[in-house]
């Protein structure tokens, strides 16, 4: 590389167990799913009190082996329709990248814009931001003046007209006037943006955004009178109506301030800014045929630069929204999919009639208005993760349980035929007289999405460390042979295979020791730090010990709660994953069988454990020798070796040939050369040359730089030493 | 008089507590502030609300047990089949807690250490209170002796709230210890509350972060890459 570093290869699975596996305290595992109904954890109300400590010494993998516990979440997809094992030959071929979408949420809860779920998550992806900017909220030269409007039915709207810089000052003193706070520049290049997109900068009455119109929302005409759309006494009340209603929820400002535009447009939608359209739809305007958010942003942004304001570098985004339901979904398919459509109306449009059915109160429906509103936003909100397998492609409708079947074409089997005897006999009746089918459906695409996170969440819990590696580690292998029976000629032996490892293993606790800040409401002073029995939750050593109970709990296994309420907080387990152990460069994968704990009165500040674990696969890693492994004469050693391969690193992308000077060709040559007769200095995987090298006479500074630093070195893998 | 309220309080709301004519309070324990000894507690909760304490006060340990041991089982059923290990995941067994330990030395004001007397002793009443704590194991018994209901029993500790009931109970006297009995008894564990110490996320509020205990935590934390490789695909 230019800069003289050679490029770092991919990690080995040893060293990301290793650089990731950390002392993480015991609440980041209990996010993870228990039975819930035996299990119960909240805060220790007396944590700000003592600080944790240990005598026991951080040391590197380098230094010691380390003993690593971890999770692995279950091989399965989840989608709307079933549980299937297709990500089973992702686990073994490695997963094909996809569309990296992001949910987050916002850092803090935002109003309840347009009425509906307030707590919206951002669902965004990569590559679809403008940047941000610094500058000045206001521009120069950008005054205007006061808006008409008129009234009276069946009379015309007033129209303002204003340009984008007019339009970022009348947002600046918006913002602060609704908001009460300064906005950023961003976050009103995107209420201009907003603005235009609207009304194309002419105001209806000094209406920015057609906010409130009543019923009547496109093609705008000038048969419009009040009637349509609300009007406003000023520019400025009507600039901070539309702040308020486009900020009142903290994610749209969120995205708006990251200049996320496809996160801004999703947030909207969360908020039921554009009713039933589709994000993509919203982002790209009715034509389809570029990104209309982005090129509203980019004439916004150029012309306040124009006018003195901040300067953007507003980059051309993704045509369209990435694949996925999350952007492509209407709400009307949505209700379709979810059972909140009227069965009666394939359009989707219209929505269950009567009191919505207890599962959707449950989910937050609002039995006044009938979830109609929240139905279409619904999308967007924390019961609907559509990273996590979305199943559609113009939403199609799920199965109806009570509707028919696949046609069993009336001839077939016995039992086809009493099939269709019995569809025959139902059809045309209204099975689900209590919503019971419903019911059930909701029920499963809840328990999916639960699942969904549930998985997702499994998978992104880090590796634990142990602080103190166990006293005994004993992996115990045994082969299955019956060799009990002996016939008339000698003993039969019948051979089974291989039992599964059983590792048993023990340990103590590091000793426990905390640090009591005192000045507690409880009346203590506070005490040096030392060894204690009273506050030992508190010190690093227990609090390790409980992380990796936690992870026994756990044991892989996904525990969901049982949606038919048999009894309360029933949770049933749903999948299992695995646990893994990673020790001594081999890794177990597997689960726990047992785990013990025990105290006594003799050894009063440490615990005693021990657990059990079958392993259903075991991984000796492939590692790289440390050069203080090598034992023995080194030199005798060496020579005893046979060449090592070289071979070229394909991850890193080379200068075509055609391109390379006859120099840099007969330099590359001899490195290859230099290499193989004197393998260099092995680091990470892969060869790093000296600085100061030299090759068969050859000057490798012969263009004036030292060899780290010539721009056409390839770099070399050391290949596999048999 | 220390800061703050040192007393140990009975989860019973209906409880008075003790007042006069005492003017410090009776009993601090070393739970509510980790900064004195630590007595295991029993009291027994609702047969219909198993958080509900019953008793005006918790009985607590005269001595707590020099040892404790808690066993934690899953039920896993391993089946060898020709393509391989099939296992069959069920949820965990009953956790059990198990202690042993030593009565208080049976020592009566009149004659000292005594083993004529020792029914009058006060050793001798807390192991009685265990005892009968544990006959009771939170049932209640119709005038015939049967079990009619069944409530539990709470066992605290330091470690964490346990809720269930004995399984046994057995005490031991011995010439070794002429003054004392060895006991130990058996716990089964039905419901486990533990508090976590360390960090907790806040909001600003104060109170925790409902949306990370929920579940979502993306990117928060680094995992290695093949924890990776079953995650969530969208269908197409």
């Amino acid at each position: 590389m230019a800069d003289g570093t050679l490029p770092s290869s991919p990690k080995r699975v040893y060293e990301t167990i290793e650089d990731t596996a950390a002392l993480y305290p015991p609440w980041v595992y209990d996010l993870l799913t228990f039975q819930r109904a035996s299990w119960e954890t909240s805060a220790d109300e007396l944590s700000d009190q003592f600080i944790p400590l240990t005598t026991v010494q951080q040391r590197s993998p380098q230094d010691a082996k380390v003993f690593v516990i971890g999770l692995i979440p279950p091989s399965a997809t989840v989608t709307g329709r079933l549980l299937d094992r297709s990500a089973t030959i992702a686990s073994v071929q490695g997963y094909s990248e996809e569309v990296d979408v992001t949910l987050s949420q916002p850092a803090a809860k935002g109003g309840r814009g347009g009425g509906q779920e307030s707590n919206a998550l951002v669902v965004t992806a990569p590559g679809y931001s403008i940047g941000s900017a610094s500058g000045p909220i206001t521009v120069a030269g950008g005054g205007y003046g006061g808006g008409s409007k008129t009234d009276g039915e069946g009379v015309p709207p007033a129209f303002t007209q204003h340009s984008d810089a007019e339009l970022y000052n009348i947002f600046s003193a918006a913002y602060k006037k609704s908001l009460g706070t300064n906005p950023t520049p961003n976050e009103v290049l995107f209420l201009v943006a907003q603005s235009k997109r609207e009304t194309s900068g002419n105001w209806p009455n000094n209406n920015p955004g057609f906010i409130g119109n009543l019923g009547k929302p496109f093609p705008q005409s000038f048969e419009h009178n009040k009637a349509y759309w609300f009007t406003f006494d000023s520019v400025d009340s009507g600039a901070a109506a539309m702040t308020k209603k486009v900020y009142g929820s903290a994610a749209t400002r969120q995205a708006a301030q990251n200049g996320d535009v496809l996160g801004y447009c999703t947030s909207l939608a969360a908020e039921a800014y554009y009713g039933d359209h589709s994000v993509d739809t919203y982002y790209n305007g009715i034509h389809k045929d570029r990104p209309l958010m982005q090129k509203l942003l980019k004439a916004a942004a150029a012309a306040v630069s124009r006018a003195g304001g901040p300067t953007w570098q507003v980059p051309d985004l993704p045509l369209h929204a990435p694949e996925g339901c999350a952007f492509n979904e209407t709400g009307d398919a949505y209700r379709r999919r979810v059972g909140w459509a009227d069965p009666k109306d394939p359009t989707g449009k219209k929505i269950r009639q009567g009191k919505p059915p207890a599962w959707a109160i449950d989910q937050g429906v609002d039995p006044k208005n009938g979830g109609q509103v929240f139905a279409s936003s619904r999308r967007f909100t924390k019961y609907s993760l559509y990273d996590a397998g979305c199943p559609i492609e113009g939403a199609v409708p799920p199965v109806d349980p009570n509707g028919k079947t696949t046609s069993w074409g009336g001839a077939g089997s016995a039992a086809a035929a009493q099939a269709q005897k019995a569809q025959a006999k139902a059809s045309d009746k209204d099975l689900n007289q209590n919503d019971l089918g419903k019911l059930m459906t909701a029920q499963q695409e809840a328990y999916t999405r639960a699942l969904q996170i549930a998985i997702q969440q499994m998978a992104q819990t880090p590796p634990l460390k142990l602080l103190v590696n166990p006293i005994s580690f004993k992996p115990a292998e045994e082969k299955i042979i019956s060799d009990g029976n002996v016939g008339r000629n000698g003993p039969i032996i019948e051979h089974w295979g291989a039992q599964q490892t059983k590792i048993s293993a023990s340990g103590k606790l590091a000793a426990f020791l905390a640090l009591d800040v005192g000045d507690s409401p409880n009346g203590s002073a506070g005490n040096a730090p030392g060894i204690t029995r009273m506050a030992r939750n508190f010190s690093t050593s227990y609090q390790n010990f409980l992380s990796l109970y936690l992870i026994y709990r756990n044991n892989g296994t996904i525990y969901l709660e049982d949606l038919h309420r048999s009894r309360p907080q029933a949770n049933n387990l749903a999948v299992v994953g695995s646990v893994y152990l990673y020790y001594d460069n081999v890794l177990y994968i597997g689960s726990f069988d047992s785990f013990n704990v025990s105290e006594s009165d003799d050894k009063p500040y440490t615990l005693e454990y021990d657990f059990a674990f079958t392993v259903r696969y075991k991984f000796e890693l492939d590692s790289i020798p440390d050069p203080r492994e090598v034992y023995g004469n080194t030199s005798l050693f060496a020579k005893k070796l046979a060449p090592p391969t070289i071979a070229t690193d394909t991850s890193v992308s080379q200068p075509a040939a055609a391109t390379k000077s006859a120099e840099s060709i007969a330099i590359d040559q001899a490195i290859i050369d230099k290499t193989r007769k004197d393998p260099p200095q092995v680091r990470g995987n892969s060869v790093f040359a000296q600085p100061d090298d030299k090759v068969g006479g050859l000057s490798l500074s012969s263009n004036g730089q030292p060899l780290g630093q010539h721009p056409e070195i390839i770099p070399y893998r050391l290949g596999k030493r048999k | 008089m220390p800061k703050g309220n040192r007393i140990i309080k009975s989860p019973n709301p209906d409880s008075q507590g003790i007042t006069a004519p005492m003017r410090q309070p009776p009993y601090a324990h070393g739970a509510v502030s980790r900064r004195g000894p630590i007595p295991m507690a029993f009291q027994v909760t609702s047969p219909f609300d198993p958080l509900k304490a019953l008793l005006p006060h918790a009985l607590v340990m005269h001595i707590n047990p020099s040892s404790m041991s808690e066993t934690h089982t899953k039920k896993i059923e391993r089946i060898q089949t020709k393509g391989g290990f099939v296992e069959q995941h069920w949820p965990d067994d009953l956790s059990e807690l198990s202690a042993d330990g030593s009565t208080g030395a049976f020592m009566n004001l009149y004659t000292g250490s005594t083993s004529v007397l020792r029914q009058r002793t006060i050793a001798w009443d807390r192991f009685r209170d265990l005892y009968d704590l544990y006959h009771n194991n939170g049932s209640v018994y119709d005038p015939y002796g049967n079990i009619v209901l069944q409530g539990n029993i709470m066992l605290m500790y330091d470690r964490g709230t346990y809720i269930g009931y004995f399984r046994s109970f057995d005490f031991e006297e011995t010439e070794e210890s002429p003054f004392a009995f060895r006991v130990n008894w058996s716990f089964k564990v039905q419901q486990t509350i533990v508090k976590l110490p360390g960090y907790v996320p806040k909001d600003n509020e104060g109170g925790a972060v409902p949306g990370v205990r929920r579940g979502l935590m993306p990117g928060v934390f680094p995992v290695p890459a093949f924890q990776l490789q079953n995650r969530i695909k969208t269908s197409t």
